[in-house]
C-alpha cells in the first residue's frame, strides 16, 4: 500500500474542537432547515402572511442562507481540514490556533445569528447595500471569516515542516485538496472583508454618509462565486479520497485529483462578474471575458466526472461487476456497512444536473432569461443543496460516530436518507426550474401577492410550479428530520471500547502518475493572482472612476432613508 | 491551459488525456455558440453607461413613429410608471434606475432582465410584435413589501399611441395643487397673491418671520406643509393652514414646484 493506514491517536483537545465544529452548525441547521420548508409554503401561497410563528419571511430567508450556506459549510470545511491535515501529515496541530479559530467562528456566528433572530439584519445573506443591517451583524460575519483564516494558518507550518522532512514524497492528496480549498478561500475573502470592514461597518455605524453600491456588489461577487467552490472543494476531497475506497476500489488517477485542485485555485476567483450580467456600470466586454474564464471550469469538472466514474467502475469490477455497463449493478448503493457511499454517490447524481444548469447560468445572454428567477435557487439546490449538503451530512455523521466511538444509530435509515433527499431536491428543483422560466422571482414572499387570489397581482399560471416546489421542499424536510433522528440516536448510543484509533479511510491511487507541475502550489497561485488582476483591474477602474454618489442607508421596513446623504446632487 | 501539463515524462494516462481534450473542445464549442448568439443574433447583456445622467422620476418620451423611450424609476415598492400601454409593433428603449435600494426589473417574455441600482442606468431595447400583457416583476429583495412591486406593459392592437399610468406629470401636480387649495393663494405665473407665487420660488432663499433664512428645497416644502406656523415667511400674513397630504402627495407637489422654476 502506498498509503499506509496512519495509526496515530488524535489529540484529545483537537477531537473536542472538531466535534464542536460539526455539532454546532448541525444544531443551527434545525433553524436553517425549518425556514427552508416554510419558504416553499409561503411561496406556494399555502402560508399567506408576512410572518409565521414570530419570524418574518425575509428574516427566515436570511437565517436560511447564513446558517446553511455560510456557517454550516465553513465550519465543516475547517473541521474536515483539521482532521485530514493532522492524520495525513502525521502531526499534531496547534491547539491554541485551532481553538482560537473555533472561538472566533462561534463568536461571529452567534453575533450574526442574534442580529438575524432579533430582526436587526433582515438583509439576506448577500447583505446588499443600501439596505442596512445592525453593525454587529457585519462584525460577526467578519470575525467568522477571520476565524476560518486562523484555522488555515495553523495548518501551514505543519505542512511546511512535513515538506522539509519528506522531500521525495508527494503531499497526500487529501491535504492538497484542503489546501486548495483554503487558498481559494483566502484569495476570495479579502475583497469581501474590505467590503464589510471598510465600506459597510463604518457606514452602518453612521461614520460615513453612504456607500458605493456598484463597488459593493462587485466586491461581493468577487467573493460570491469562489464561495461556491469553497463549498464544493471539501466535497471533492471526499470524492477523490474516500468514494473510490467506499466503492470497493482505488482512485483511478492521482494526477486527475491534483490537476483538478490546482485548476480550481486558478479558476475560482477571476469570474465573479457572471453573477452581474444584469448589472449596470460594468462593460459587456468584461462580462464576456469572465464568461470565457467561467466556462473553462468545465474542464476540471469533466475530468473529475470521468475519474470518479472510472474509479467506481474499478471498484465495481473488484466487487464482481461485469459487462460494458453491467458493472453499475455491483456498487454498494444500499450497503449498511458502506453507508457513507450512498451520501457521496447520490450527491454526484444530483450534481450532474447542478453542473449542467450551472453552464446555462454562466452562458452570458442566457442569463437574460433566468436572472434572479426561481431558476437560480433550483440550480444551487442541486449543487450546494445536493453534493455539498449530502457530503456534509454523511461525513459529519461519519466523523461524529468515529470520534465518539459510537456506532451509527439505525443504519437502514441512514442509508435511505440521501435517496429521499434526492427525490425531494429533484421535485423541488423541477418546480422552481419551471417557475423560473415562467418568470417567478426568487427571494419573494409570493403567498401575499402573486399566489394570493385576492391580490391584484395574482398569477394563476404560477400555481402548479410553486406547488411542485412545495411538495419537494416537504420531502426534503422529511429527509432532514430522519437525519436528526439518526444523529440523536448515534449521540445517545453507548460508547464502544476500542483500542484502534479512529482513522478516516482513504483510497489508494490506481494510476499514480508522477507529474511534477501539479505538485507545487506556487506557480498555480501566481497564475491565479495574475488572472484576478487581469480580469478585475479594468472593471474596478471603471467603477471607481465613475464616482457614483454614495447611497444613504435604508431599513427594509421603510421607503424613507435612515440618513440623508450629503452627497446626492 | 491544462495541456501544458501533459508533456511530462512519466505521462498522463491516455484516456485522461482524451477526456481533457474532449472537455476543452466542449468548452470551446459552448463559447462559440455564445459568440454566435452575441454577434450573429444580437442578444447581449447590459453594459456600462456611466456618461448618462440619471433621471429622478419615470417618464415616457415619444420618438418618431412607434419608437418610444421609457424611463422606469424603481422605488420601494413600486415602479413609475406602473402601467404602460403601447401599440403593437412598438420599439421601446427602456432605461431603469432606482430611487433608493437595489431592485430587479424583468419584462417577462422578453430579453430585458436588469438590476435597478441607485445612481446608475441600465438600458436595453425591446420590440413588441405580439399583443398581450407583459408582466414586470421586481426580482431583487428590496425590503418588507418587495412582493408587491410589479408593473405591466400592455401591447395592444387597439391603440395608436403610448399611454401610461402612475407617472408624476406636471398636469398631475397642478391638479393636486388645485385640489388641495394651494392655488387659491399661490399663483403659478409669478404674480404675488396672499402667499408667494410657486413660479421661480424653487431654490430661492426665503427669509422667515423669526429672522432666519431657508433655501426652498424638498425639505423646506415638506416642513412648510406639515408646520406652516413655524415657517411663516417675512412679508406675508402667517395664515397658511395645515393641509392634510400624504408623503407621496407632498413629493408630487414638490416636483410640480420644481418644474415651475
Amino acid at each position: 500500500m502506498s498509503y499506509p493506514a496512519r495509526a496515530q491517536q488524535m489529540q484529545p483537545a483537537l477531537r473536542i474542537i472538531i466535534l464542536t465544529e460539526l455539532l454546532v452548525p448541525l444544531t443551527l441547521l434545525v433553524f436553517g432547515a425549518y425556514h427552508g420548508v416554510l419558504q416553499v409554503l409561503y411561496r406556494a401561497g399555502i402560508i399567506r402572511a408576512t410572518s409565521f410563528a414570530g419570524i418574518d419571511y425575509y428574516q427566515g430567508l436570511t437565517a436560511h442562507g447564513v446558517i446553511n450556506a455560510i456557517v454550516l459549510t465553513t465550519l465543516f470545511a475547517v473541521a474536515l481540514g483539521n482532521a485530514l491535515v493532522t492524520q495525513e501529515l502525521e502531526s499534531p496541530l496547534s491547539i491554541f490556533g485551532a481553538g482560537l479559530s473555533l472561538a472566533l467562528m462561534l463568536l461571529g456566528a452567534v453575533m450574526a445569528a442574534a442580529m438575524i433572530f432579533t430582526g436587526h439584519a433582515t438583509v439576506l445573506y448577500t447583505f446588499y447595500p443600501p439596505l442596512k443591517a445592525h453593525p454587529i451583524f457585519y462584525l460577526g460575519l467578519a470575525l467568522f471569516i477571520v476565524g476560518s483564516w486562523v484555522a488555515f494558518y495553523t495548518w501551514i507550518p505543519v505542512y511546511l515542516r512535513w515538506r522539509k522532512n519528506n522531500r521525495d514524497q508527494k503531499t497526500p492528496l487529501a491535504v492538497v485538496g484542503m489546501f486548495a480549498t483554503f487558498i481559494v478561500w483566502q484569495m476570495c475573502t479579502i475583497p469581501v472583508a474590505y467590503e464589510v470592514l471598510v465600506m459597510l461597518l463604518p457606514w452602518s455605524l453612521g461614520w460615513t454618509p453612504g456607500v458605493n453600491v456598484v463597488l459593493a456588489r462587485t466586491l461581493f461577487w468577487f467573493f460570491g462565486h469562489p464561495l461556491v467552490y469553497f463549498w464544493l472543494l471539501p466535497i471533492y476531497v471526499l470524492y477523490y479520497t474516500m468514494l473510490p475506497r467506499l466503492a470497493g476500489g482505488k482512485l483511478y488517477s492521482d494526477f486527475a485529483g491534483r490537476l483538478s485542485f490546482m485548476a480550481f485555485i486558478v479558476l475560482s476567483c477571476p469570474l465573479g462578474l457572471h453573477h452581474q450580467f444584469a448589472d449596470p456600470g460594468i462593460s459587456a466586454t468584461w462580462k464576456g471575458i469572465q464568461t470565457v474564464l467561467t466556462l473553462f471550469v468545465a474542464i476540471p469538472s469533466m475530468l473529475t466526472a470521468f475519474t470518479l466514474a472510472a474509479s467506481m467502475e474499478y471498484g465495481a469490477r473488484q466487487r464482481g461487476g461485469t459487462g460494458l455497463f453491467g458493472w453499475w449493478k455491483a456498487l454498494p448503493y444500499f450497503s449498511r456497512e458502506n453507508w457513507l457511499f450512498s451520501y457521496l454517490f447520490v450527491g454526484l447524481v444530483i450534481f450532474l444536473f447542478g453542473g449542467v444548469t450551472g453552464i446555462i447560468n454562466a452562458s452570458y445572454n442566457l442569463d437574460n432569461i433566468v436572472h434572479n428567477t426561481a431558476w437560480l435557487p433550483a440550480h444551487f439546490h442541486l449543487t450546494v443543496g445536493g453534493p455539498v449538503f449530502l457530503g456534509i451530512l454523511g461525513m459529519s455523521l461519519f466523523l461524529i460516530s468515529g470520534l465518539l466511538n459510537k456506532p451509527v444509530g439505525d443504519l437502514s435509515t441512514a442509508v435511505a436518507i440521501p435517496y429521499l433527499w434526492m427525490i425531494g431536491t429533484f421535485t423541488f428543483s423541477t418546480g422552481l426550474f419551471i417557475g423560473g422560466l415562467r418568470g417567478e422571482p426568487r427571494r419573494t414572499n409570493m403567498g401575499l401577492t402573486y399566489l394570493n387570489p385576492a391580490s391584484p397581482s395574482y398569477r394563476p399560471d404560477w400555481w402548479t410550479s410553486t406547488h411542485i416546489g412545495a411538495i419537494g421542499g416537504v420531502i426534503m424536510s422529511l429527509a432532514i428530520f430522519l437525519y436528526f433522528v439518526v444523529l440523536i440516536r448515534t449521540l445517545l448510543a453507548p460508547r464502544v471500547e476500542s483500542s484502534e484509533p479512529f482513522i478516516i479511510p482513504l483510497s489508494e491511487p490506481y494510476h499514480d502518475e508522477n507529474v511534477r507541475s501539479v505538485r507545487n502550489f506556487t506557480p498555480w497561485v501566481v497564475v491565479a493572482c495574475v488572472l484576478c488582476i487581469a480580469a478585475y483591474y479594468m472593471p474596478l477602474r471603471d467603477i471607481v472612476r465613475s464616482n457614483y454618489p454614495s447611497a444613504p442607508a435604508y431599513s427594509p421596513a421603510s421607503a424613507a432613508p435612515l440618513t440623508q446623504s450629503t452627497n446626492i446632487p | 491551459m491544462a495541456s501544458s501539463t501533459l508533456s511530462n515524462q512519466e505521462g498522463v494516462n491516455p484516456l485522461e488525456r482524451r477526456v481533457l481534450w474532449g472537455a476543452t473542445l466542449f468548452t470551446l464549442i459552448t463559447i462559440g455558440f455564445i459568440a454566435y448568439s452575441v454577434w450573429g443574433l444580437g442578444a447581449s447583456v447590459p453594459t456600462c453607461m456611466n456618461n448618462m445622467p440619471v433621471f429622478k422620476h419615470g417618464e415616457i418620451i415619444r420618438h418618431d413613429g412607434k419608437n418610444y423611450e421609457i424611463h422606469f424609476l424603481a422605488k420601494m415598492w413600486k415602479f413609475e410608471p406602473s402601467k404602460v400601454i403601447v401599440p403593437v409593433g412598438s420599439t421601446l428603449d427602456v432605461s431603469v434606475t432606482s430611487k433608493d435600494v437595489q431592485h430587479g426589473f424583468q419584462i417577462l417574455g422578453t430579453n430585458i432582465n436588469f438590476m435597478a441600482l441607485p445612481f446608475v442606468l441600465t438600458t436595453g431595447r425591446v420590440h413588441f410584435t405580439k399583443p398581450g400583457i407583459y408582466h414586470i416583476v421586481c426580482h431583487e429583495y428590496c425590503g418588507a413589501a418587495h412582493q408587491n412591486m410589479n408593473a405591466i406593459i400592455e401591447v395592444s392592437d387597439k391603440v395608436d399611441d403610448i399611454s401610461a399610468d402612475g407617472l408624476p406629470t406636471l398636469d398631475a401636480g397642478r391638479s393636486l395643487a388645485d385640489a388641495k387649495g394651494c392655488l387659491a393663494c399661490h399663483s403659478t405665473d409669478g404674480t404675488t397673491g396672499i402667499g408667494p407665487s410657486f413660479k421661480g420660488i424653487w431654490g430661492q432663499t426665503a427669509q422667515l418671520i423669526d429672522g432666519s433664512t431657508r433655501t426652498v428645497d424638498a425639505a423646506f416644502v415638506h416642513n412648510m406643509i406639515l408646520h406652516p406656523d413655524a415657517n411663516a415667511i417675512k412679508g406675508f400674513d402667517p395664515v397658511m393652514p395645515v393641509v392634510a397630504m400624504s408623503d407621496d402627495e407632498i413629493e408630487q407637489l414638490t416636483e410640480y414646484i420644481k418644474e415651475l422654476q
